[in-house]
């Protein structure tokens, strides 16, 4: 296995090219490592932890940027995240343990395109856009197409994420992210639950719900079908308990060591439903009627 | 009884050297020339072995010797009960049976060299399920099981129910006849692994003297060396193991693993050979606790007085059952519960089956038997109406009762360690909504065991002991040391305890194990340290004329009156050291046992199943408790294993294949999981020995499990009877209630 440090985006691109299929990117390595290990070495590893300027977290006209090697740690314990985007800063805190998440990068995260990862409902339903670069220039990717299948993303083996772009939601708004796992710490959600929403002008409805469904399908995913059923309404005990029935039906989970497929359906339904209740009382003062 | 040093909290003896990285582990040792070797393990669960071809991995780079199931004929290994072949001879009967190994020049080539080992096989008939395959008719696993040592009783016909125990008291039929009311449920309990940090490992070398040099983690090295001798019938004076520390055993570091392969290679090589199992193989073939159907029948009087209680509890030894001290697990016989009934039949079979071999874990057989019994008591007392602590305190057992399966106590504690537990658990107080109170027992006196101490008091003022003790972990050392400093009036820092070398000195030991340690060792370092202490006062009669009943120890210093000699200058007088001797035989039943009872107190979350085990109070009944921290120590760590068996752990085997591969599938309880941990000492002082002391290390692991199955019911009205109790289990349980 060849391994290689570059100093600059350009040079990471340049061996990701020269390298194709054989190379493989590592940042915080909690992912690559373990995959070492256990299943295969690539031919040259590419690290990119000596690339300047590629972490850190700053507001740029409406949007937070965050660098593609800021860690998990560093996401959670920043108060422009919790104040901006709560339910980013909800799931980074239940991410594994301390010493991962010391080590872990959100970039990280993104790539591995786990159906499980835990920051990728959060960015989907903040509806965040990745920042890729390739050899040929940079894009922005926006999340809902950027995962593409377990492993599989829009960054490809040739590609980089530099940064992700996720808008500020308006004030008012409020997000949840709940976590469903064998044990209390480091371990992979079994099914993950991330809900954002944001009342009217008189806080009497939910202008816009959107709901995020992780480890339920081949990549992490939206429950259209429920927030369209959400959307303009006053939650109400009988609405919530139609909504998370029906986010039980928008996820396709499969059924391995950790659960069965109904079993994770199930909860689907039950996570909805709380994660309903909980934003709709944080963003209207109201209790679910 | 006042002391100085026993029954104060004492650092334990290796601290330092483990925090430090001093501490040598098995594969810490190096030799020069050392080859590594790995096994050729089996893809199929039950399979003749049609061919066998080695001669491409013979010619592989850097190859010393390899070996097959053809060079190890006849040999069969084990503790007692000896059924395991070294390498599979002529068929497999488990995924992940041994079937070749390689010795090579490194790892990496020893592993490539399996890959050129070519096996061809015929599939044979194979059975998974324990209670399949104690029926007659399954397919049989070892057809010539009668002929093999060890085997506690023959039978007319091989079975692959190889043990088969009967306990029975009364008349099992008539006693239901006088029950008012019945209750039979089934529970059953998975395989989980000990989950020690190191694996198994070993190194032998054939030394120029041609004597047999093993370094292993054997937590039973005389044992290690009777298996070896015994398997390859060579006298065991040839056989050393060498000091190593232990990477934690929790019971599963009683059995040779790969030493006989490795000595076979060393043999064959001339060279010494290192083994060590990948985490991976611990999962696929690693014996761990065996997994169990047990069914349950209790008849009661409508005032919930018992009186028939029947088992009958399946084990599935899996494809060998060498990997235990003995053919026989006796813990599960524990699911005759603390209780009293006149009438009882509990019956225990093990059974083959090709699954991978089940080995010993902590409490061997409790666990399984104390989680199906105690369950099952909480179903019959909710049957009869009766809150389920007040239906164990009118059955449990007191003085002069004897236990279902015949065991005589005194001193029975049983009802004072459950009201101790009840009080200081709050079992009472009032609760919210989806929490509820769990209780459950169980009993174990301490084992017994044979062992020699030697110490030597020496002329250049060292305290040396040699024991025949292995440090399993537990602090057994530590508490040999608090007895000599004890008995000699010296500071336990000041003595050092060789780590044992089954050639020094002392080459008598039964192992540590069955929570004896300390009733062992306390007799052995006592009647050691008195000896030692006896010699050196009537050497100090001799030579300083003191009348030696006015003599008393001070550190390095004799004193008598007002005079203070050092005992290391009349040494250096005479030019030698002084040897203190013990021989302990104490391998009885023990005249006490040691009652545990718990509460848990756990949260259920009615939309998902999920439940928090908010506290765990465990009450014990205890003798005279020698090292307070190491007791407690025992204490948390039984009752986090506990909850681990009860809530996440479990080894997934389908159709005798293994589907988890490492520490991130196999899960173990983390620091998040553990409960508020709260422990009452119910103290008597009718232990055992000089300083009246009970076990404690098996003690409190075994009624975690039932005592959350049981707080759940209270919490939410559902009965989970399988292990672990997971959230989707008690979900879906929720769900059928409901509706
Ligand atoms: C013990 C343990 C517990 C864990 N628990 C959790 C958990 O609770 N929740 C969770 O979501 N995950 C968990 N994980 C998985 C892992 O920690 C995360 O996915 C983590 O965010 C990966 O980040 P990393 O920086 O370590 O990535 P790496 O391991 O360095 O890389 C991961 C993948 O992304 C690619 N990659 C990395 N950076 C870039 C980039 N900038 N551009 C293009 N490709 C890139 C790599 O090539 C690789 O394919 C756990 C892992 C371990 C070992």
């Amino acid at each position: 296995m060849e391994y290689f440090e570059p100093k600059s985006i350009g040079d990471a691109l340049s061996l990701l090219s020269k390298h194709g299929a054989e190379a493989k990117v590592i940042a915080g390595g909690t992912d690559v490592m373990v995959d070492i290990k256990f299943k295969e070495e690539p031919g040259a590893l590419v690290n990119i932890k000596k690339i300047p300027s590629l972490a850190g977290i700053t507001e740029r006209g409406g949007s937070l940027r965050i660098g593609a090697l800021t860690t998990i740690r560093d996401i959670e314990t920043s108060a422009l995240v919790r104040e901006k985007l709560p339910v980013l800063w909800d799931a980074c805190r239940q991410f594994a343990s301390l010493q991962v998440r010391n080590t872990a990068t959100i970039g990280g995260n993104i790539c591995r395109a786990s159906p499980s990862g835990e920051s990728l409902t959060p960015l989907l339903v903040l509806e965040a856009n990745a920042i890729l670069a390739f050899s040929d220039g940079e894009r922005s990717e926006p999340f809902k197409t950027f995962f593409q299948g377990p492993g599989k993303s829009a960054a490809g083996a040739k590609g980089l994420l530099t940064e992700v772009d996720i808008p500020i939601p308006p004030a008012g708004s409020k997000g949840v992210y709940l976590k469903h796992a064998v044990r209390g710490a480091m371990d992979i959600a079994m099914v993950g639950v991330a809900v954002m929403l944001t009342p009217d002008a008189g806080k009497n409805n939910a202008q816009d719900v959107r709901i995020g469904l992780g480890a339920v399908g081949p990549t992490p995913l939206r429950a259209p079908k429920t927030e369209a059923l959400l959307k303009g309404k006053a939650l109400t005990a009988a609405l919530i308990k139609e909504a998370g029935a029906l986010a039980a039906t928008e996820a396709s989970p499969i059924t391995d060591q950790r659960s069965s497929a109904e079993n994770r359906r199930w909860i689907v339904e039950a996570l909805t439903r709380r994660g309903l209740e909980q934003t709709w009382k944080a963003a209207t003062g109201k209790e679910v009627a | 009884m006042s002391y100085q040093v026993v029954g104060k909290s004492t650092p334990r003896t290796d601290n330092t050297a483990k925090v430090t990285g001093e501490a040598r582990y098995t594969s810490d040792v190096l030799l020069p020339g050392t080859l590594w070797a790995k096994t050729l393990r089996s893809p199929h669960a039950h399979a003749r072995i049609v061919q066998i071809d080695t001669s491409r991995a013979e010619r592989a780079p850097g190859v010393r010797a390899i070996l097959t199931g053809n060079d190890v004929r006849g040999i069969l290994y084990g503790r007692r009960y000896r059924d395991i072949s070294v390498l599979a001879q002529d068929k497999v009967r488990f995924i992940g049976e041994r079937v070749a190994a390689v010795a090579a020049d490194t790892l990496e080539q020893a592993e490539a060299a399996l890959d050129l080992i070519d096996v061809r096989y015929e599939d044979l008939p194979a059975v998974f399920d324990v209670v399949a395959a104690a029926k007659d008719g399954a397919p049989l696993i070892h057809p010539d099981m009668n002929n093999y040592k060890g085997l506690p009783k023959q039978f007319d016909q091989p079975t692959n129910a190889f043990v088969q125990d009967v306990f029975t008291r009364g008349d099992i039929a008539s006693g239901f006849a006088q029950a008012d009311v019945i209750v039979e449920n089934t529970y059953t309990v998975p395989r989980v692994h000990q989950g020690f940090l190191e694996p198994h490992c070993c190194l032998v070398w054939i030394d120029e003297q041609e004597r047999i040099q093993i370094w292993s983690p054997c937590k039973v090295p005389q044992g290690l060396k009777s298996s070896m001798a015994a398997a390859f019938d060579i006298p065991k004076e040839k056989i050393r193991v060498n000091p190593v520390t232990i990477g934690g055993d929790f019971g599963g570091k009683g059995a040779p693993f790969d030493e006989p392969i490795a000595y076979l290679l060393a043999l064959r090589s001339g060279r010494p050979v290192k083994m060590v199992m990948e985490y991976r193989e611990e999962f696929i073939a690693g014996a761990p606790r065996h997994s169990g159907v047990m069914r349950l029948k209790t008849g009661v009087k409508r005032d919930g007085t018992m009186v028939a209680h029947e088992m009958e509890a399946y084990l599935d030894a899996g494809a060998y059952g060498g990997f235990r001290p003995g053919a026989v697990i006796g813990g599960v016989a524990h699911a005759g519960g603390c209780y009293r009934a006149a009438h009882a039949r509990i019956s225990v079979s093990r059974v083959y089956t090709n699954n991978l071999p089940g080995g010993q874990f902590r409490a061997p057989g409790e666990p399984q038997g104390v989680f199906a019994a105690e369950s099952h008591i909480d179903c019959v007392a909710r049957k009869v109406g009766m809150d389920p602590a007040a239906f164990r305190m009118k059955n449990l057992m007191v003085e002069g009762d004897e236990t279902l399966t015949g065991s005589h106590y005194k001193d029975i504690k049983a009802k004072e360690t459950l009201t101790a537990v009840l009080k200081a658990s709050g079992y009472d107080a009032p609760k919210a909504k989806n929490i509820g109170r769990g209780v459950a027992m169980g009993y174990r006196g301490p084992g017994g065991g044979n062992t020699a101490m030697q110490l030597s008091l020496n002329p250049d003022g060292s305290v040396v002991i040699h024991t025949g003790l292995f440090e399993q972990g537990t602090g057994t050392y530590t508490t040999i040391r608090q007895i000599v400093a004890e008995e000699l009036r010296c500071d336990p820092e000041t003595i050092r305890i060789d780590t044992l070398d089954t050639d020094l000195g002392v080459s008598y030991d039964s192992g540590i194990g069955g929570s004896r340690g300390t009733r062992v060792a306390s007799s052995a370092a006592y009647s050691a340290a008195c000896d030692a202490r006896e010699k050196l006062l009537t050497m100090a009669e001799k030579l300083l004329n003191w009348p030696k009943a006015e003599i008393t120890l001070d550190g390095d210093f004799l004193v008598h009156q007002k005079k203070r000699q050092r005992w290391d200058e009349l040494l250096k007088g005479i030019g030698r050291a002084i040897t203190g001797e013990a021989v302990t035989r104490d391998d009885g039943h023990s005249p006490v046992t040691a009652f545990a009872a718990q509460v848990a107190e756990v949260a259920v979350d009615s939309a998902t199943g999920e439940v928090t085990l908010r506290k765990l109070t465990t009450a014990h009944d205890t003798g005279a408790i020698m090292n307070p921290v190491g007791h407690q120590g025992q204490i948390d760590g039984g009752v986090v294993q506990g909850v681990g068996y009860g809530m996440i752990e479990y080894l997934p085997v389908l159709d005798g294949k293994v589907e988890v591969a490492n520490f991130g599938e196999y899960k173990l309880p983390n620091i998040q999981d553990i409960p508020v941990l709260k422990t009452v000492i119910v103290e008597s002082a009718s232990g055992v020995g000089p300083y009246k002391v009970k076990g404690i290390g098996e003690n409190p692991i075994s009624p975690v499990a039932p005592a959350i199955a049981n707080a759940i019911e209270d919490a939410v009205g559902v009965r989970i009877r399988d292990l672990p109790l997971t959230a989707e289990k008690v979900y879906r349980a929720l769900r059928e209630k409901n509706g």
